[in-house]
């Protein structure tokens, strides 16, 4: 029989709306299920450690924050776990696995429809769809970023860069070799802004909260490593410790999706648009 | 028909989604080797081995070996080029090296010092 557990984030615990429908559908599923209240990301950490292998289904209820630091942790879980995720608001991973409400999450959780998936790592953590690194400040507004980055492929790269966006493009799934897509951005203006390349860039550009950026970088690969000259955060500003490995590890993650939503949820969003 | 030193405007059949996209700002070194297009607008040092095509534009400067389907080079370009169906070298470009190919587009003003092979398609 199915374990579940619920990872209530604050924005859950807060809705009595959504509570007093949970403890409906729970009961209405006959679900033998254990809710956790976090109050924080680390938190999440805490408990995917502690018990995230007694499990057989794991699910963050809540912003899509909660969701990315419950598969950051994906290293704790079984390989046979599935994830699944009940929404609190709209955001890219609503839109990207079709779940319109809470109502319809907790729908679709019950329906259990699977799919395989591969999560990266990054550093410590894992990555399922899209991974977003920022460079810290400098002191000296003027000076820029430079990020060092050494492929798989024997390339190496530098750039000054304010954001990364590594997309993970399931390899399994798609007909071509490298899992990762890594794309780095700058505020310099580019020489031309002709190419039908940069403007499904700027489609990325809200994604990383970022207006005047502009494409530098994109670049398949297996694996790569980055360095910085300034401090490297995650989207949580989290401090990431460099050198960065990047795909070194990947992780076979099951994961509940809106029946018709399969492909949505397999492919990158480039791909999509 | 082997087309030497076209006059015509450019034409280029830009890249939807290009795999390899070094920016501007980018400095790259080392063996990139791909099905997929690249387009570099940065520096680039080493070999590009790709069987789509490869984009130099116009403030590129690219010291490389390159093997490709079809190559367009608008930029500073130093090196080796062997093209499988079509270069086409830009009124901006400035190549220095070998380049062989079975079509070769020239546009006026572009700068080639340069060994040529042509071989039939």
């Amino acid at each position: 029989m199915a374990t579940y557990a619920l990872l209530l984030d604050k924005s859950a615990q807060d809705s009595q709306a959504l509570q007093a429908f949970l403890a409906n559908w729970k009961q209405s599923q006959k679900l033998n299920c254990k809710d956790y209240l976090v109050e924080n990301v680390d938190q999440i950490t805490t408990i995917c450690r502690e018990d995230g292998k007694k499990f057989t289904t794991i699910v963050a209820v809540g912003d899509e924050i909660t969701f990315e630091a419950m598969l950051s942790n994906a290293k704790y879980f079984d390989e046979k776990v599935v994830l699944g995720y009940i929404p609190t608001s709209v955001n890219t991973l609503t839109k990207r696995l079709g779940i319109k409400d809470y109502k319809e999450g907790c729908d679709i959780v019950s329906q259990r429809k699977i799919v395989e998936l591969t999560a990266l790592s990054v550093g410590q953590q894992y990555f399922l769809f899209d991974f977003k690194i920022n460079t810290a400040n400098s002191p000296d507004q003027e000076a820029s970023n430079n990020v060092h980055i050494h492929l798989d492929k024997a390339m190496q790269i530098d750039i000054p860069t304010n954001a990364i966006i590594l997309h993970n493009r399931n390899q399994e799934h798609l007909p071509h070799n490298s899992p990762l897509l890594l794309e780095a951005y700058t505020t310099q203006k580019l020489s031309s802004d002709r190419h039908n390349v940069l403007k499904l860039a700027k489609q990325r550009l809200k994604s990383i909260g970022a207006d005047d950026a502009r494409l530098q970088l994109r670049i398949p690969a297996n694996n790569l490593q980055i360095e910085s000259t300034n401090e490297l955060v995650d989207s949580y500003n989290h401090k990431l410790k460099t050198p960065l490995s990047v795909g070194l590890h990947k992780k076979p993650i099951r994961l509940i999706v809106k029946k018709g939503q399969e492909l949505q949820a397999i492919l990158s969003p480039g791909l999509i648009s | 028909m082997l087309n030497i030193f076209k006059k015509k405007s450019l034409s280029i059949p830009f890249n939807n989604f290009a795999e390899y996209y070094i920016g501007a700002e980018v400095s790259a070194s080392g063996s990139c080797k791909t099905d997929q297009d690249v387009y570099v607008d940065g520096r680039f040092h080493g070999e590009i081995i790709t069987t789509g095509l490869v984009e130099l534009a116009t403030n590129s400067k690219v010291s490389a070996d390159v093997q490709a389907r079809t190559a367009i080079i608008e930029g500073n370009f130093q090196g080796n080029a062997k093209i499988l169906d079509e270069l086409h070298v830009a009124s901006s470009a400035d190549v220095k090296g070998s380049l062989q190919t079975s079509n070769l587009i020239v546009d006026k003003g572009a700068v080639i010092t340069a060994r040529i092979k042509m071989r039939q398609a």
